[in-house]
């Protein structure tokens, strides 16, 4: 594992033929000699096997130390893809979330063979749960949430479902929190890994959440899409749970996807059949202990058959 | 009744075999083939594209199917309906859905 990988022998990795993630649905192979970033992905990627560098890799990235006159040689940090630059350099201190905001654009630009959704997904006896949301709606934090209390962790940031066969896919990397959910999340799973949080980056102060051993020895297992939930965190509110109907969770799941339109039919098809195959609720809630029980009942009575009108 | 010629206008579905069709609950939402756009029906709308699914139709004909007792009402009633059907087809041709036949020819 990782984990067990003398921090020396990292950066050295990371400075010669890279180190190796599988995530499940693709495999990087990162380089780089920030300093801080080898301890920090050592922390959130701990549970992840170490791998052989020669195999093949989904995406190749460095990222490089930069200085730029007009900055006074502030250390940035620059994010090269397969040897291009598609972002402007960030903060040096911003390395782990700047990898990760990479991968996340690897992952929405080129896996255009499965149906993409901004969504969490998590699992539970091989039942997967779909958290589709808009940024600001908890998503991140239900599903690290959700994760503490036993899912397995497919992805914190896409839902990767595979068209035709019709199956959730795994890609297992850490759960990105903000802002105030790092300290919410924290007290709610005090036992859960979190890496160092990295203030005053552009989406505020950020923190991330190690997948667990058991997500990361799962990542190659696809889960069966059975419950689909719209969460809305608001402060101090009581849980509520309504059912949403098919027509509106089709809406709501295909403006959520990232790549609906370049699919086209086989997106439309791989969408009437996750929102006819799985119930759909609309969870508020103000409390994640209490919508973790809520998700968890939701998922049971997911697998009950469906009745008449529901 | 519109008329090219002598011939009653009628409209048919642009790709019949090829367009996409999914019943949720109450709603109808269909694929359009051409564009790659996915457009929610309402029920006056569904009832129109559903009618044409068994081919081209006048809008006579449609009255007689989507209007309940469309047969037998007044001509006063006929021009509305009239009026409300074609504005459906105007909107779904505008999604490239429907088609007159006569564009066909042209």
């Amino acid at each position: 594992m990782i984990a067990e990988l003398p921090v020396a022998e990292l950066r050295r990795r990371l400075r010669n033929e890279g180190l190796s993630l599988d995530c499940g649905l693709i495999r990087v192979r990162v380089r780089g000699d920030v300093p801080g970033f080898a301890e920090a992905l050592q922390r959130l990627y701990g549970a992840f096997p170490l791998e052989c560098a020669n195999v093949f890799h989904d995406v190749t990235v460095r990222l490089e130390r930069k200085r730029r006159w007009r900055d006074r040689l502030r250390p940035y940090v620059q994010f090269v893809l397969d040897g291009d630059a598609p972002f402007d350099a960030l903060p040096a201190a911003h390395h782990l979330p700047m990898f990760e905001w990479g991968i996340n654009w690897c992952v929405a630009s080129r896996c255009h063979r499965y149906l993409l959704l901004h969504a969490g997904t998590v699992a539970r006896d091989g039942l997967g749960v779909l958290i589709p949301a808009v940024p600001g709606t908890g998503k991140s934090t239900l599903t690290a949430a959700l994760t503490a209390r036993g899912f397995r962790l497919l992805s914190d940031e896409f839902g990767v479902v595979r068209l035709r066969v019709h199956r959730l896919l795994p890609l297992v990397r850490p759960v990105s929190l903000k802002n105030e959910s790092i300290a919410v999340f924290a007290r709610f799973a005090p036992e859960a890994v979190i890496g160092p949080t990295f203030h005053g980056t552009r989406k505020g102060d950020v923190a991330h959440v190690a997948p667990t051993p058991q997500s990361v020895a799962a990542r190659a297992e696809p889960a069966v899409p059975a419950l689909i939930v719209f969460p809305q965190f608001r402060k101090g509110a009581r849980l509520s749970v309504e059912p949403v109907d098919a027509g509106l969770a089709f809406v709501k799941v295909s403006g959520n996807a990232f790549n609906y339109e370049l699919l086209g039919e086989r997106a439309f098809e791989a969408v009437a059949r996750l929102v006819q195959s799985c119930r759909c609720y609309r969870v508020c809630y103000g409390e994640l202990e209490e919508a973790v029980a809520a998700v968890d009942e939701l998922l049971a009575r997911a697998v009950q058959p469906l009745a008449v009108g529901q | 009744m519109e008329e090219v010629g002598t011939v009653p206008v009628r409209w048919r579905i642009v790709l019949p075999d090829r367009v996409r069709i999914v019943r949720l609950d109450d709603a109808v939402i269909v694929f359009n083939p051409l564009s790659w756009q996915t457009h929610f029906l309402n029920e006056a709308a569904w009832c129109v594209f559903d009618a044409l699914r068994s081919g081209p139709m006048t809008v006579d004909a449609l009255i007689g199917e989507c209007v309940e007792g469309g047969d037998g009402m007044t001509s006063e009633d006929r021009n509305e309906w009239t009026r409300i059907l074609n504005a459906h087809l105007a909107e779904l041709a505008a999604m490239g859905l429907v088609m007159r036949d006569d564009a066909v020819a042209a």
